[in-house]
């Protein structure tokens, strides 16, 4: 097939992947080749050939998010990194459209350039492209006042396993003109058709950014605090919860160096807007605060706010450096009447993770009642049983392993039983990928041929 | 053969209309000059009997159609030719309120306000907002991925939906997504909202609730035409500021408005009218209305006026929802066309459409959600009059054509319908459509549900 | 419009009506307003399938079938879809047209048919009959056969329905209340006009106290009040029942009856649903045949001075209230006041001007009672479904006093009060009025 490839592509459009490289380990794949195409047509065209040779194809952005969901079957790994640059940035409309293949970070920063904002901070912001981001469907910090790439995407370009390219949606900001596949695609981790291009909604660059850090060692304090922040109905760019100790150094000296504290939370607050827009946000949050006064508050200066929110965003690798941890996401609704239950989630799942003799550290989005648990090393099975007898205690909750190395992974059900309408999701793959050859396995499993 | 029999066994007697005088009123929405009396119309009273109703149906091998309140404007609950249309007025129940995780969990068949009046209580309210929002219900608004003026800053419905439960054309039930953040799998709730009711049958919905902002400052500005006012458009968004809604409306409008129970007060001299809304903290709120009043006396701007309380704003709101049934009263029949281009390409698209309504000879005017460059020209006519009607659909195509051309499509918010089907050669080739079909012969195999809308038929796919 | 309309659509009238159907623009707004679409849910129920059967009728589309005149009959012509409708469309007059000229020469023949037509022309232009019909009443409620009936379950047993209408069944006050007014009422204090008053058909035997409080208020008010020497209905009735014919001879009779009274500054009416018709007489006999100008110029004349009275005493400025009143009220507006006068603010100005007077939030105040004409006594089922979901209502509210301000509608409170156990009284806001004057001892 590596023959077919290049004279599709050029002698250097398709190789054979190194044995300890970057594509092994994530995918678990020594033996598979890379197939690098330069432009949509050309994506098309390998996906037919290897449709023709039952080749799994497995598209790859920056690699940033390849631990999502189950392990692929993966013969041919499809760089999209060819598949680079803006198409159009279309600042008056505030819209942009760039090829899957264009770094996230090069695409946050040409659109800052130009006075403008793209409210996505995933992790691995630094080598993720835009494409990747769209099908892993992630977020990071500015997930919680944003929302999802979802939220932002207008419409895509699209390569498809029987050799058709197909678009849906466009760069109108309001668009109800036929079915809006790309709301499909986002979140499909890749394995119903290669992203090719993707246009999005821009919002304008706010005026001032402030950063409020509240530290809480008492967990009923900080539900006290999460339950008055809703009811006061505040509307914050960024709201997060982390474990102190992952936002040490940044900064955070003298008394702040406080909120880095073992065995404290710490709730950080982004707000946007105009210069007394923002400062009416802080003075409103401050004012919650007679009621849950945290141990620790901070207004952070300029330059602590970047280092700050790195930190926040990478706090899975801030907890394992070498990416041999795992990640798990329990999502809960954030409230039982007018009541936070985030305390009390974290309490139960520490003491889970205390009682199994593993360290983890946390990571919330309060409003949105998801709760991270970072592990420094894939979670035992008593732990994972544990967790997920918790999650299953209370309607309402649900576990997945959101994260975890590609071997650990192998031959598990990762999203631990909780994928739905098995049968319609094999229809949908089977109407968008006739051939059955992207990524499979890694929602739903392959069915035996 | 309508299995009448049955059909009333499953909702009773009394919601089974099958006399030819009972189906007649539901032979179109407010999309007058398309219409076809269906065979029966069937008023489930939840999603069983909905499930019911369909599976005798799909067994009975006829085509059927589910239909809100019939505000649609492209034709969409358009009945299938010898078809049954599925009225969901009622299914109309607020099932759950959960004001602490901002949720509402309701039947498809309530309307949209009523939403927000339950939710009101609670300092929280349902975003989207079309213009019938008093009357359109959920599961119509779920069907067309609806829009309204505060599309602009919060989105259209796709955004506020989180969980379905919808009635397979089978007769299946399906629940896709969850009220928690990240469900796994395939986002089907995503999918199904915009399919315009071709793919399932929404019957229930879990809604995300907004929170009320706790201020609102509402600008009225005048211009002395409607290229000046997307000029001041453009201006406030380049300089930053960020309001929730920009509505303009032209001359045309402008008269009609001040003609009917919704007079609003807009200066009759005016060309066109501008209404910008900030929403959001009291200061911020006061800060960039005052700003946008700053940056808009810049320009040419006629008269500006502030909206002095809650009564005054929901006036000058008042004129701009009933602007269409204003327009209505110049002639028996109202066109509301509805068309997106980029928003730097309105003013010279609006001054197009213009020239298109003189060249056909047809009464048009124009409203425009300016910020989403989002325009709706109404059109005046009389549907009786076959040569005047022609003449109407030609503007339609005219215009629709030269949104395209400009870099627009076919529509922002009120769906392909029947109405558009045919157009959608211009912004999509063969396999963009081919794809969009494989997804909805997922659902709907044997197009039964709703089988003449949206896509094209194969052999019409090419011009 | 004309060269497109029906060959069958020929006369002037015929024409306007027809053209009023094409007002609308089957846009939907009109649905949310609706107490029986949201009760029925089919589109021939709401304003919109109702005018689209109109037009259909009309233009030959679909014939009046069983089906068309149940839907249209079930409209309570409350005519609360006409503020909200954004074309303008006059829907009150359509329905009053279409009941008189398209669904009455429909009708199935029967004796159903000959009593209904017979109440609708003539029992109302009958004070003497209406009498008769009230002693009977009385008798049946005082001679123990109503407690016979129906405190044992008898009425129930045999026939649901009955026992349903005989709930509605007011009951007949007692010999003084139904006392006439007296001709002319002086004006206490110093006098700011004179005025005259109707006093109804049915009211006077059923709700005379609201007639005596009426004029009593407007004396204190400084008004002189003058009656009419013969009692005469307004027509209305007969209107809502697509009689058109018999309602014109009542407002010619009611015309004249007022023109004897001499130089008058206002008709005031208490009743919302003949301050309605009578505001409307000069259309209504603008579009009949034969109506000579004279006669139609004259109808615009007396049509231009009526006023419902709590209109007039607003409009007017009410005198400081003496007395006082403790009491929690709701109020509840008519239809054919607040949507077919468009009076809403005048009877809550009124009733703040009682010293000790709350007025309590009441949900959907504005939704119609049930009452509807003859409603309740047609369609008792669907009369009640309505009446019950505004008592629970009321219930809620936690008012002790309900105020409404027409005829029909303190029977149909009163009625619904009652079969909920509900210690609740029902009056007119004059009534609140008049108490506190009498409290202060006037």
């Amino acid at each position: 097939m590596i023959e077919r490839l290049q004279r599709l592509l050029g002698d250097g459009g398709a190789w054979e992947v190194a044995r300890d490289g970057e594509v092994a380990r994530e995918l678990g794949a020594p033996r598979a080749l890379v197939a690098a195409p330069r432009d949509l047509e050309q994506c098309a065209a390998v996906l037919r050939i290897a449709a023709e040779a039952g080749r799994a194809v497995v598209p790859w952005g920056g690699g940033q998010h390849q631990r999502l969901g189950n392990v692929p079957r993966a013969d041919l790994v499809l760089v999209t990194s060819g598949l680079a640059g803006i198409v159009d940035h279309d600042e008056a409309d505030q819209t942009i459209v760039a090829r899957a293949g264009t770094r996230l970070a090069d695409l946050v920063a040409a659109v800052r350039a130009r006075g403008q904002f793209l409210p996505l901070d995933p992790a691995g912001l630094a080598r993720a492209t835009i494409g990747g981001v769209v099908a892993a469907g992630v977020n990071g910090p500015y997930r919680s006042g944003f929302g999802l790439p979802r939220d932002l995407l207008l419409g895509a370009r699209t390569a498809h396993s029987d050799g058709a390219r197909a678009a849906c949606g466009g760069r109108l900001v309001k668009n109800v003109t036929g079915f809006d596949l790309h709301r499909l695609y986002h979140g499909s981790l890749g394995t119903l058709a290669v992203l090719g291009e993707v246009s999005l909604r821009l919002l304008p660059l706010p005026e001032r950014e402030a950063t409020l850090a509240l530290g809480f060692d008492d967990l009923e304090r900080l539900d006290a605090f999460v339950l008055a922040f809703r009811a006061a109905g505040l509307a914050a760019a960024s709201y997060v919860l982390v474990h102190g100790p992952l936002l040490a150094g940044n900064g955070l000296e003298g008394g702040a160096a406080e909120l880095a504290r073992d065995g404290m939370f710490v709730v950080l607050l982004r707000f946007h807007g105009t210069e007394r827009g923002v400062g009416e946000s802080l003075a409103r949050t401050r004012e919650l605060l007679g009621r849950a006064a945290p141990a620790a508050e901070l207004e952070a200066p300029e330059d602590v706010q970047a280092p700050l929110w790195l930190a926040c965003r990478e706090a899975f690798a801030g907890v394992s450096p070498d990416g041999g941890g795992a990640v798990l996401r329990l999502t809960f609704l954030p409230h039982a009447g007018e009541r936070s239950v985030l305390g009390g989630v974290v309490e139960s799942v520490a003491a889970l993770v205390a009682g199994a003799g593993a360290r983890a550290a946390f990571y919330a989005e309060p409003g949105l009642g998801v709760l991270r648990v970072l592990l420094p090393e894939p979670p035992g099975e008593e732990l994972l049983a544990r967790l997920q007898a918790f999650a299953r205690r209370e309607e309402g909750r649900q576990l997945v392993v959101e994260s975890a190395p590609a071997s650990w992974r192998q031959g598990r059900d990762v999203l631990l039983g909780t994928l739905p309408h098995a049968a319609l999701a094999r229809a949908l793959k089977a109407a968008l990928d006739p051939a059955g050859i992207l990524s499979p396995g890694r929602l739903y499993p392959e069915e035996p041929r | 053969m309508l299995p009448l029999e049955r059909l009333r066994r499953i909702v009773g007697a009394e919601h089974v209309l099958s006399a030819p005088e009972e189906t007649f009123p539901y032979e179109c929405d407010a999309l007058t000059w398309l219409r076809r009396r269906p065979a029966a119309v069937v008023l489930p009273g939840g999603t069983a009997e909905t499930a019911a109703v369909v599976a005798a149906l799909a067994e009975a091998g006829l085509p059927f159609v589910a239909r809100g309140a019939g505000t649609g404007l492209s034709a969409g609950a358009l009945c299938p030719a010898g078809g049954v249309v599925i009225e969901t007025a009622r299914m109309k129940r607020l099932l759950a309120l959960d004001p602490w995780n901002r949720l509402a969990r309701v039947e498809c068949g309530i309307a949209n306000a009523e939403v927000s009046r339950a939710a009101e209580a609670h300092g929280l309210f349902f975003a989207p907002d079309p213009s019938s929002q008093h009357v359109c219900t959920i599961g119509g608004n779920i069907a067309e991925n609806a829009g309204g003026p505060h599309t602009f800053k919060y989105g259209a419905t796709a955004r506020h939906v989180l969980a379905l439960t919808v009635v397979l054309p089978d007769g299946r039930v399906l629940h896709t997504g969850s009220p928690l953040a990240d469900p796994s799998g395939y986002d089907l709730t995503g999918l199904l909202v915009g399919t315009e009711g071709t793919c399932a049958i929404v019957t229930e919905a879990t809604l995300k609730l907004t929170p009320v902002p706790p201020a609102v400052e509402t600008l009225l500005l005048a211009f002395r035409g409607v290229e000046d006012a997307c000029a001041a458009v453009q201006r406030v968004i380049a300089s930053g500021l960020e309001p929730c809604t920009m509505e303009v409306m032209d001359g045309a409008t402008i008269a009609a408005v001040e003609a009917s129970v919704n007079a609003a007060g807009y200066p009759r001299d005016a060309g066109a009218v501008l209404i910008l809304e900030f929403d959001g903290g009291g200061a911020a709120v006061a800060e960039s209305a005052e700003r946008a009043e700053r940056l808009c006396r810049e320009l040419e701007v006629l008269a500006c006026e502030r909206a002095r309380d809650r009564a005054h704003r929901l006036k000058l709101w008042k004129g701009r929802k009933g602007a269409f049934g204003a327009m209505g009263r110049l002639a028996p029949d109202l066109l509301v066309q509805d068309a997106v281009v980029p928003r730097s390409r309105l003013a010279e698209v609006s001054a197009r459409v213009l020239e298109i309504g003189r060249e056909q000879g047809v009464r048009l005017s124009n409203v425009l959600h300016a910020g989403d460059g989002n325009l709706h020209p109404n059109i005046s006519y009389d549907r009786r009059d076959a040569d005047e009607t022609r003449r109407v659909l030609e503007a339609c195509a005219c215009i629709l054509s030269a949104c395209v051309a400009a870099g627009g499509t076919l529509s922002g918010e009120h769906g392909i319908g029947l109405e558009k089907r045919d157009f959608m050669h211009l912004v999509y080739g063969v396999s963009d459509v081919e794809k969009m079909r494989a997804v909805r012969d997922v659902f709907n195999g044997r197009a039964l549900l709703n089988p003449d809308k949206v896509l094209p038929a194969r052999e019409q796919q090419t011009p | 419009m004309s060269d497109l309309a029906p060959p069958h659509i020929r006369s002037r009238v015929d024409l306007i009506q027809y053209g009023r159907a094409l007002d609308c623009v089957h846009c939907g707004l009109c649905l949310p307003a609706c107490p029986t679409y949201d009760l029925f849910a089919r589109e021939g129920t709401g304003p919109r399938g109702r005018v689209y059967l109109m037009r259909g009728l009309a233009e030959g589309e679909i014939r009046p079938a069983p089906t068309v005149l149940r839907d249209l009959d079930l409209c309570l012509v409350c005519r609360a879809c006409e503020p909200v409708c954004p074309s303008g469309v006059r829907f009150g007059e359509m329905m009053e047209f279409c009941r008189a000229h398209i669904l009455e020469p429909a009708r199935p023949p029967g004796r159903g048919l000959r009593l209904r037509r017979f109440v609708a022309r003539h029992l109302f232009n009958r004070p003497r009959l209406l009498h008769a019909l009230a002693v009977l009443l009385l008798l049946y409620d005082r001679l123990g056969l109503r407690r016979l009936l129906c405190s044992y379950g008898v009425l129930e047993y045999f026939s649901p329905e009955l026992a349903l209408r005989d709930s509605f069944l007011p009951r007949i006050p007692r010999w003084s209340e139904r006392r006439r007014l007296p001709r002319r009422t002086a004006a206490r204090g110093a006098t700011r006009g004179r005025v005259a008053l109707l006093e109804g058909c049915v009211a006077p035997l059923l709700l005379g106290r609201v007639n005596h409080a009426t004029a009593r208020v407007l004396a204190e008010q400084g008004f002189e009040v003058l009656v009419p020497r013969r009692r005469t209905c307004c027509g209305a009735l007969s209107a809502h029942f697509g009689q058109l014919g018999a309602a014109r001879a009542a407002a010619r009779r009611t015309i004249a009856a007022f023109q004897a009274l001499g130089p008058i500054d206002a008709v005031l009416s208490n009743s919302a649903g003949c301050g309605a018709m009578m505001k409307d007489y000069g259309r209504l006999l603008e579009e009949a045949e034969g109506a000579s100008a004279a006669e139609v110029r004259a109808a615009h004349g007396f049509a231009a001075r009526v006023r419902d009275v709590t209109e007039f005493l607003a409009d007017q400025g009410i005198r400081p209230v003496p007395g006082r009143v403790e009491a929690r009220v709701a109020y509840a507006a008519a239809c054919h006041l607040a949507h077919a006068q468009r009076v809403t603010a005048a009877p809550l100005e009124l009733l703040r001007a009682v010293p000790g007077l709350e007025l309590v939030p009441l949900e959907r105040a504005d939704r119609c009672c049930g009452a509807g004409g003859l409603y309740n006594a047609l369609h008792p089922r669907e009369s009640l479904a309505l009446l019950e979901a505004h008592v629970e209502d009321l219930r809620r509210s936690g008012a002790d006093t309900l105020a409404t301000a027409n005829p029909g509608c303190l029977l149909q409170w009163r009625a619904g009060v009652e079969r909920a156990g509900l210690a609740v009284e029902v009056c007119h806001p004059v009534e609140l009025l008049d108490r506190a004057a009498r409290v202060a001892g006037r």
